[in-house]
């Protein structure tokens, strides 16, 4: 939060209230930094934006990885344009990506940018009409347009210019291209790098640290191609020493543990291995696939199966084959491909095979916003599926989160011998940050099944009648044979019709998950136990709830919030929790209706998802504020909509 | 009549087979499809088969979709594993379940609705992966379940029931999984056990897709003069180009045939398939000249039967997917987790 832009601080916390902060690297001051000149931060948010395929992706991408590596805290998030190849100096191409680093580990992408670098003036007008930079933002430009030969260009970018210096940002240019023609003949590839070099310089980076994530980044291209990239990286940095005046240092967060900068779904392919599902099967889709593409790769060394399927019905068929053969597998989707998996979903959940299935939620509905973020598969994910398919829903709150996700989900799939459908999101999937390297813990294996013959007429479906759990027999275990069936069936898998026999099934489907709820424990408050307001969320909001809980609570309002992890079924105790509190609201990146339509009253509102269910389930009234903006909620954002609904009183007793 | 109970009662003189069973032991539950239907033909040709094969019951799974096809698992090999999913879907299962379990043999049984309509695309995929396994479709040409609707496998000059005029023309299985590259395609009709039984045997011993299309008479719904899926009709123009002999690995090849008139094709456990031209025209290696002859001789109205393609130089997903010869699903920790060392060297190259 406390991300004002920055005042020339001389050398000195930039907010007192932060924890004191340690030197500057030794390094870093021999090498240039001018002392008296640096301005000390607890944390900046930066942003490189380019047309789409000139690099700044790649460019914020290393920006983050140093970053990382100096010791900051960070979380990147991807601006993407729609098209894969759009026309150049458009606003709608505006592609890159945007870094937040702090002097603690970070949980969100923040508010609005503090800096940011544009390889033109269209791409960087994109951001500004979006409202992602701050007041007085530091922008740095590349200055070429100024003399393009186009004239239409050139007064372009001219208007522009002047436009931005009149609104108060604090511009400087950069000629780019002409300091890059100095080294390489083509300019348009490698400028990222010079970019790179002078954003090292500006944030007091270790530039042979950078020299190494670039050397990295190319490893796979000749040393002619690392060299020319370093050298135009040096020419960035030298450039910035020379020519620029602004200077950050943000010091690096108090980390001990080994860290690995990851994805989400990085964390969900390595959440899959750590949990012993080798078979993946999936259906590319954005923007789950890269998940799978990890698996892919890391199989190819340490065995495993990434089947890509025909279509996502047979993706999930597959793994359901896999899991009834007793390898339990896995399928990474996202929205669209999660509806077709419904029908086989609901086959998995009927002939009782353990499943996992993640969702990387996108927007919807339909194709909606393939690369953008949406909460909107929460209730679809709990009630798909014709008839009663009782299922076990659970959302991962972060990028570590959704590694343990992974891990947890398998285990809850074969002990309840059901399907678990794991929710992340496009914001998780993009988003990098460091996480402390996870150590393998023997507990995370599933037990390998029981494949010794079973007792002569042991039934398949023995199902208990308070757990509603049975043992399951797979194919080739002697005396297990039985022909499983998506038909309503009875204790010996033999298909039946009748009334008590399927109130039986039905009953016992559900009881699993009561069953499973009862081993869950309460989720805990991040605030006190009592006050004003309870925010509740799940999912990928949960850092930027927490920041804006922390900001609220700094202002004096007594607000904490709550964050599930189980969806379906809810621990037990949220009840409680909702009851301490005058006012409960859900903060959700989905759909919910606004009174301020004047068509919209209290019986025909739609709620955001989670707000349904704790409706239906706790009968308290609880309201909620949502947005479907395509982009992860802001931690300001939820700060203005709270101190909206709470109003200028500070106690506001119950009652919407 | 599913709640018919067969009597547990045996003979004790029932012959046997080499694994000590005898024909009752792969046997199923009554079968409660209409009295003639085509479809338990094929069932009482899968038992004899197996019978004859000496299938262990418990290292075999048959998997189906939905429909009057797909109900027939449960009315052969009772002492056999079985999956009846959902309606086109039985490929991608099957396909699954053939990769985390390589040491089971598998049976698909399927009907035209299930893998000509609605499960064409998962259909053509699993032949296309050369999935270890035997797909049977049974093929009648109408949606027997719900009533009599035309398939697409019913051809355009097949009226319905009640005269009604069927405007599409058909697909053809046979042709379209030669076209996507079964390594064993035949055709048989529910009508002629003594064919049958021998492709089936042979399409199990096959390593690889083998699909078998069986006529198989809808006695309710398309069994009518005008049906070309009738068991009249079938028997009339039935173009039986290749006869089949199976010969399993222990029995000795005696009988001497004249150079030409029969080939032997060596199957991979050391069976062969002894193959008798009918029609000397007829190339069963020869993708293209199949191809040609099956459309030919559907434009004269014929149903061409018999083993129509063979190739046993394929490889199947199995070898594909270069999968350890253990199978995944009693593969243990040990085997899992992969060393220090290899994880050190996969870690090595995503960091500096």
């Amino acid at each position: 939060m406390n991300t004002q832009f920055p005042e020339t601080l001389q050398q000195g916390p930039a907010d007192v209230t932060s924890p004191p902060l340690p030197a500057a690297p030794e390094g870093i001051a021999r090498a240039s930094r001018q002392p008296g000149k640096s301005v000390f931060l607890n944390e900046h948010i930066v942003e490189i934006v380019s047309d789409s395929g000139e690099g700044a992706q790649r460019c914020g991408q290393s920006f983050g990885s140093i970053a990382a590596r100096m010791g900051n805290g960070t979380w990147t998030v991807e601006i993407i344009p729609a098209e894969i190849q759009p026309p150049a100096r458009s606003i709608a191409g505006a592609s890159g990506n945007r870094v937040r680093l702090a002097s603690r580990p970070v949980t969100n992408g923040g508010d609005e940018a503090d800096l940011v670098v544009a390889f033109n003036e269209q791409v960087l007008l994109k951001r500004v009409q979006e409202g992602e930079l701050k007041p007085g933002c530091v922008v740095l430009i590349e200055n070429k347009w100024r003399t393009d030969r186009n004239d239409e260009i050139a007064a372009t970018y001219l208007r522009t210019f002047d436009r931005l210096i009149a609104d108060g940002y604090d511009v400087h240019e950069i000629p780019m291209e002409v300091e890059c023609l100095r080294y390489v003949d083509n300019p348009g590839r490698g400028k990222n790098m010079f970019a790179l070099g002078v954003l090292c310089h500006v944030y007091c980076f270790d530039l042979q640290v950078a020299r190494k994530q670039v050397a990295f980044i190319f490893a796979k291209k000749d040393s002619a191609v690392v060299d020319s990239n370093i050298r135009l990286l040096e020419a960035g940095y030298e450039w910035a020493e020379t020519n620029l005046d602004i200077r950050f240092y943000i010091p690096p967060s108090d980390v001990s543990k080994p860290q690995i900068v990851i994805n989400g779904n990085i964390a969900v392919g390595l959440g899959v291995m750590a949990s012993g599902m080798e078979v993946c099967a999936m259906y590319p889709i954005t923007p789950a696939t890269s998940a799978s593409h990890y698996l892919s790769d890391v199989f190819a060394n340490v065995g495993g199966v990434v089947h890509q399927a025909e279509d996502e019905i047979a993706a999930c068929a597959f793994a359901i084959g896999s899991s009834y053969a007793g390898k339990c597998a896995v399928t990474i989707t996202s929205g669209p491909g999660f509806a077709l998996k419904q029908e086989t979903i609901a086959l998995a959940v009927m002939a009782e095979i353990p499943l996992v299935v993640v969702n990387v939620q996108r927007g919807g509905p339909s194709t909606g916003l393939p690369t953008k973020v949406e909460q909107g598969d929460l209730l679809f994910a709990c009630f798909g599926g014709h008839g009663d398919t009782p299922k076990v829903v659970m959302a991962a709150s972060g990028i570590e989160d959704c590694f343990y996700s992974i891990i947890t989900a398998r285990k809850i799939a074969e002990t309840f011998n059901t399907v678990v459908v794991v929710l992340t999101d496009a914001s998780l999937a993009s988003a990098q940050q460091p996480i402390p390297k996870p150590e393998i813990d023997t507990d995370w294996f599933a037990p390998p099944i029981d494949q010794n013959a079973v007792p002569i007429d042991a039934k398949p479906y023995d199902w208990d009648a308070t757990t509603g759990l049975a043992q399951r027999f797979i194919p080739g275990q002697p005396n297990g044979m039985h022909c499983l069936t998506g038909l309503a069936h009875d204790r010996l898998s033999h298909v039946a019709y009748e009334p008590e026999t399927n109130q039986e099934g039905l009953r016992s489907r559900s009881l699993k998950i009561a069953t499973l709820q009862k081993t869950l424990k309460t989720p805990t408050v991040f605030g006190e136990s009592d006050g004003e307001m309870l925010i509740v969320g799940w999912g990928s909001t949960k850092g930027a709830i927490e920041e804006a809980v922390e900001c609220l609570r700094a202002e004096g309002r007594r607000v904490s919030s709550l964050h599930l992890k189980f969806l379906h079924p809810m621990a037990a105790g949220i009840r409680e929790i909702l009851q301490c509190f005058d006012q409960v609201m859900t903060i959700e990146n989905n759909w919910s209706d606004s009174y301020e339509n004047d068509v919209i009253d209290a019986d025909n509102r739609r709620y955001s998802e989670l707000a349904w269910l704790l409706r239906a389930r706790f009968l308290i009234d609880v309201d909620c504020w949502s947005e479907v903006k395509g982009q992860p909620l802001k931690p300001n954002t939820i700060v203005t909509a709270v101190r909206k609904k709470l109003g200028r009183k500070k106690t506001q007793r119950k009652g919407i | 009549m599913s709640y018919i109970r067969k009597p547990a009662f045996q003979h004790p003189n029932l012959p046997k087979n080499e694994i000590g069973l005898t024909r009752r032991d792969y046997e199923g539950a009554m079968s409660t499809l209409c009295a003639g239907c085509g479809h338990d033909s094929v069932s009482a040709a899968i038992i004899e088969a197996c019978y004859a094969l000496g299938v262990e019951p418990h290292r075999l799974a048959k998997l189906s979709g939905i429909g009057c096809s797909s109900k027939t698992p449960t009315y052969f090999l009772s002492k056999s594993h079985g999956f009846n999913s959902v309606h086109g879907r039985m490929p991608s299962i099957a396909t699954g379940a053939s990769m985390a379990n390589t040491g089971l043999k598998y049976i698909g049984v399927s009907g035209d609705g299930d893998s000509a309509s609605i499960g064409l695309g998962q259909f053509a995929h699993a032949i296309r992966r050369q999935v270890n396994m035997l797909y049977i479709i049974e093929n009648n040409g109408t949606y027997g379940l719900t009533k009599g609707q035309f398939s697409a496998t019913n051809d355009r000059a097949s009226v319905g029931r009640k005269g009604q005029k069927n405007q599409f023309d058909p697909i053809d299985i046979c042709s379209l999984a030669i076209q996507l590259g079964a390594s064993f395609v035949a055709r048989g009709f529910s009508g002629d056990k003594a064919q049958l039984v021998p492709l089936i045997e042979s399409g199990m011993a096959h390593e690889g897709f083998a699909l078998i299309d069986v006529v198989s008479p809808c006695v309710t719904f398309n069994n009518h003069l005008g049906s070309t899926k009738s068991f009249d009709f079938v028997r009339e123009h039935n173009n039986a180009v290749m006869a089949t002999d199976f010969v399993p690995a222990r029995e000795q090849i005696h009988a001497e045939y004249d150079k030409g008139e029969a080939v032997d094709v060596q199957l991979h456990d050391d069976c062969t398939i002894r193959l008798r031209k009918l029609d000397d025209d007829y190339d069963p290696t020869d993708r293209a000249s199949a191809l040609k002859y099956l459309a030919d001789h559907h434009d004269r109205g014929e149903v061409v039967t018999g083993l129509l393609h063979v190739d046993t130089g394929i490889e199947n997903l199995r070898d594909k997917a270069q999968l350890v010869d253990q199978p995944l699903n009693e593969l243990v920790e040990r085997d899992l987790v992969p060393s220090q060392a290899l994880l050190d060297e996969v870690n090595q190259r995503r960091r500096w």
